[in-house]
């Protein structure tokens, strides 16, 4: 008795059902969910212990602070860097500059103010690959314990802000 | 009036293509004449596309706002040039030039396939029919370029800065033609599948489309780096970016089929793998359209996106590759080659190759889904970047380079190792000695570099001394040489270094042996932008070398800034200039980043001998070029 087996010339279909089926579920998954639900994956884990550039996530532990991702060719970033500065008087904000000439970021912060209580550079996006970015700008704010509170893909405004960062400072 | 025109013969063109396609393949068996009105159905596609096409440049020529893809992408100041590319700088323009050179492939397989089997001709024209007709549906009903808009804007919205230039008004139709090509491979070897002729007569004839797609879309590739080292200013050419990726890929593979498809003709060998990978080769070509224009990455290169889009795509791809793929799994014993062959011989330098390159495109592949697999299952969202491809694509691309220096005296059937060994101990000495002078000359410290560099100088050294001594220049020189050239220049980027200066107007820097002077600043009124103009004067060693002229462009209809970078080559070295934003102050001085970039136009240049190469033996041959350049004794 001959049962149906999977041939060496049927694999080429098989692969391809797989592919299609994954796409298209990426693809549904792109428009149906809310794309800021989906970040709440990386809100209750632990930050990336990985040092960027001057960025020592070992000497932060046990202050509440706040890692901002931007880059002066950002535009969102130029509009965003005033709610940083507003942040900044409530949490130690670090500055990571995402695949940036550090000469631009340097006249990027010359011309906009530096708020920054320290300024690391990530010029090929290692560090970005650690926190898990999806594009610039994009903050998270980090708590005593070393555990991500708050997690933003795009410009922090002050209405957010105001709703949910300020709860972490006041508690 | 005109654009319903243009509407109208989209909509002719897709009845004329499902006649193409069911004329063509009802016929094929034994029906001459159905044929016939295939072939000619094929040609008529081809013109009513031409039209549409036509009167869509019309439409970005005249202005004609009422126009929505017009009014999206063009305005009245825009030049010329740009107002032409404008018309493929769209979503719904990129994919009517995706359909007209679909059926310019068909008209061509229709009238240029001489001396082939009819049942076969019929079934390649019909198949690349019935593609037309998907691609025609997806234009018609979800991305209709010719849809107006009401009222009518007084002006346009003009095109990305960043895409008005001649390097960029180019690049796509060069891609596509490259992308597009690989249909036609596609719909021969379904073709093949349905007819089962043997392997070796079909490998021929497909072999010249492979090579004109391949030629293109390695043209399209240069072109698109050229333009991000350019005009980026960001002093890279190749980001691996999801998209530049996406392109990467139906090169590697179609680069492995030119291989296999020249084993297939001319000893039978490996004749199931390569009707397979002719099916594989555009279907990556579906999956980067997939990538680009359905929104599931995001990247410089995106289309303003929809759903909608992204389904019909995937459904294309699905039914396309899936009914490829039923038919392979049940004509693949059909297939008959010749698969003997020993261990020292071309044809085992071919699986190698294929092998390495399949393996470097699925590594690419994974790269490039891994970002969409993990989110899909909850992972979070990642970015896979430059450090993951460096650090496994490229390994997998350096053993080549070191195969392709025996390829000229590499035998069907098998080698003399030690005669192989013998020929190509100069070639190994002398780049030896090229090694040592560029160590000298760079510094011994980069090692990854000048392996680099040795492995651009062997393949050089090993194609040239083989042209030399069979006295025989070929389109196999232009390419395997084109590639060394390119491979320096991208080896030639390890040795990169960038400088940055802050000069005031009348000041004067030296970096390394340069000295550098920022003459002036002068404000510049162009066509359609603003702009500060730098003038900066550079000596080496006290001679004259050059005056840069950097500019910072504003563009008032986008809002948006950009860098125009200066660059002055004698193709040894290029100096590369970039003007910075000015401080808010006035009196601070004037910022500007300097790039000396060792090799960087013989990447471009390379690529371009390549491209040639593939054009050459593409060509009509008066002898049997392959065969003598190869077997000399044959």
């Amino acid at each position: 008795m001959m049962r149906p087996r999977l041939s060496l010339a049927q694999l080429p279909l098989v692969i391809l059902l797989l592919l299609a089926l994954g796409l298209g579920y990426a693809l549904l998954r792109t428009y149906s969910s809310d794309k800021a639900a989906r970040f709440a994956s990386h809100v209750g884990k632990p930050a990336p212990a990985a040092m960027i550039d001057g960025y020592d996530p070992a000497t932060w532990r046990g202050k509440l602070h706040a890692v901002n991702f931007f880059a002066s060719w950002c535009l969102p970033c130029r509009a965003e860097h005033e709610v940083m500065a507003q942040l900044a008087t409530v949490m130690p904000v670090i500055g990571i500059a995402y695949r940036d000439q550090p000469d631009a970021t340097q006249q990027f912060l010359t011309s906009l103010g530096n708020h920054y209580a320290l300024v690391a550079h990530d010029p090929v996006g290692r560090g970005a690959l650690e926190w898990g970015l999806t594009g610039v700008p994009e903050t998270f704010v980090v708590d005593a314990a070393g555990v991500i509170r708050f997690h933003l893909s795009g410009p922090l405004t002050p209405e957010i802000m105001a709703r949910e960062l300020m709860p972490l400072v006041q508690p | 009036m005109l654009p319903e025109l243009g509407h109208f013969s989209l909509i002719l063109a897709l009845l004329a293509a499902l006649l193409q396609a069911g004329l063509s393949l009802a016929g094929a068996r034994d029906q001459p004449f159905w044929q016939q009105a295939g072939r000619r159905a094929a040609l008529l596609n081809f013109a009513l596309t031409l039209l549409a096409f036509a009167l869509l440049v019309q439409a970005f020529v005249a202005s004609d706002f009422s126009v929505t893809n017009v009014y999206m992408n063009s305005h009245m100041a825009k030049p010329l040039l740009y107002k032409i590319s404008g018309s493929w700088g769209s979503h719904e323009g990129s994919l009517l030039l995706w359909l007209l050179i679909m059926a310019g492939f068909g008209a061509a397989m229709a009238h240029g396939l001489k001396a082939v089997p009819a049942d076969f001709k019929a079934r390649a024209v019909g198949v690349q029919g019935l593609l037309s007709v998907g691609f025609l549906l997806f234009v018609l009903f979800t991305s209709n370029p010719f849809a107006r808009i009401f009222p009518v804007p007084p002006q346009g919205r003009d095109l990305n800065p960043l895409l008005q230039d001649p390097g960029l008004a180019f690049h796509p139709p060069l891609l596509y033609i490259g992308y597009v090509g690989f249909s036609a491979v596609f719909a021969l070897a379904v073709a093949q599948l349905l007819s089962t002729w043997p392997a070796a007569p079909w490998a021929k004839w497909v072999r010249p489309y492979a090579l004109v797609a391949w030629s293109f879309l390695t043209g399209g590739l240069a072109l698109g780096s050229w333009w991000a080292y350019y005009e980026l200013g960001w002093g890279g050419w190749w980001f691996w970016d999801p998209v530049e990726n996406a392109a990467l890929m139906p090169w590697l593979a179609g680069t492995a089929l030119l291989h296999s498809l020249l084993a297939t003709w001319q000893r039978g060998a490996f004749a199931r793998w390569t009707v397979l990978l002719a099916l594989i080769t555009f279907g990556l070509s579906m999956i980067g359209a997939f990538l680009v224009r359905s929104g599931v990455l995001t990247s410089v290169h995106s289309f303003a996106n929809d759903p909608q889009r992204g389904l019909v795509l995937l459904g294309l791809f699905v039914l396309a590759l899936g009914g490829a793929f039923t038919l392979y799994a049940r004509r693949m014993p059909d297939i008959r080659g010749n698969p003997m062959f020993g261990a020292l011989s071309r044809e085992s330098a071919f699986l190698l190759n294929n092998l390495l390159l399949c393996a470097a495109c699925a590594t690419v592949m994974i790269g490039t889904l891994y970002p969409l697999l993990l989110d899909a299952l909850g992972g979070g969202m990642i970015s896979v970047g430059a450090p993951y491809f460096m650090l496994t694509v490229v390994p997998m691309l350096l053993p080549l380079l070191v195969l392709m220096g025996f390829a000229p005296w590499l035998k069907w059937r098998s080698n003399d190792g030690p005669e192989l060994l013998r020929r190509l101990g100069l070639v190994a000495l002398l780049t030896l000695v090229a090694v040592l002078v560029l160590g000298y000359q760079a510094g011994m410290t980069n090692i990854l570099g000048l392996a680099a560099l040795g492995l651009g100088c062997w393949l050089l050294i090993a194609t040239l001394q083989a042209a030399w001594e069979k006295r025989r220049v070929t389109g196999f020189t232009l390419a395997h040489g084109g590639l060394a050239l390119a491979v320096l220049g991208m080896a030639g980027s390890a040795f990169d270094t960038q400088h940055n200066l802050h000069l005031y107007v009348g000041e004067a820097t030296m970096v390394g042996s340069y000295r550098l002077e920022l003459a002036a600043v002068e404000p510049v009124q162009g066509k359609n932008f603003t702009a500060e103009r730098a003038v900066v004067r550079i000596w080496d060693d006290n001679h004259y070398v050059a005056t840069l002229l950097p500019e910072r462009r504003f563009y008032p209809v986008q809002n948006m800034p950009l860098s125009e970078v200066a660059i002055s080559t004698d193709f040894v070295r290029d100096l590369y200039l970039v003007l910075n934003e000015a401080e808010s102050d006035p009196a601070a001085p004037r910022s500007l980043r300097f790039h000396i970039n060792p090799l960087a136009p013989w990447i471009w240049l390379g690529a371009a001998v390549m491209a040639l190469g593939g054009l050459w033996l593409a060509l009509p041959q008066r002898r049997k070029q392959y065969q003598d350049y190869y077997d000399d004794a044959a």
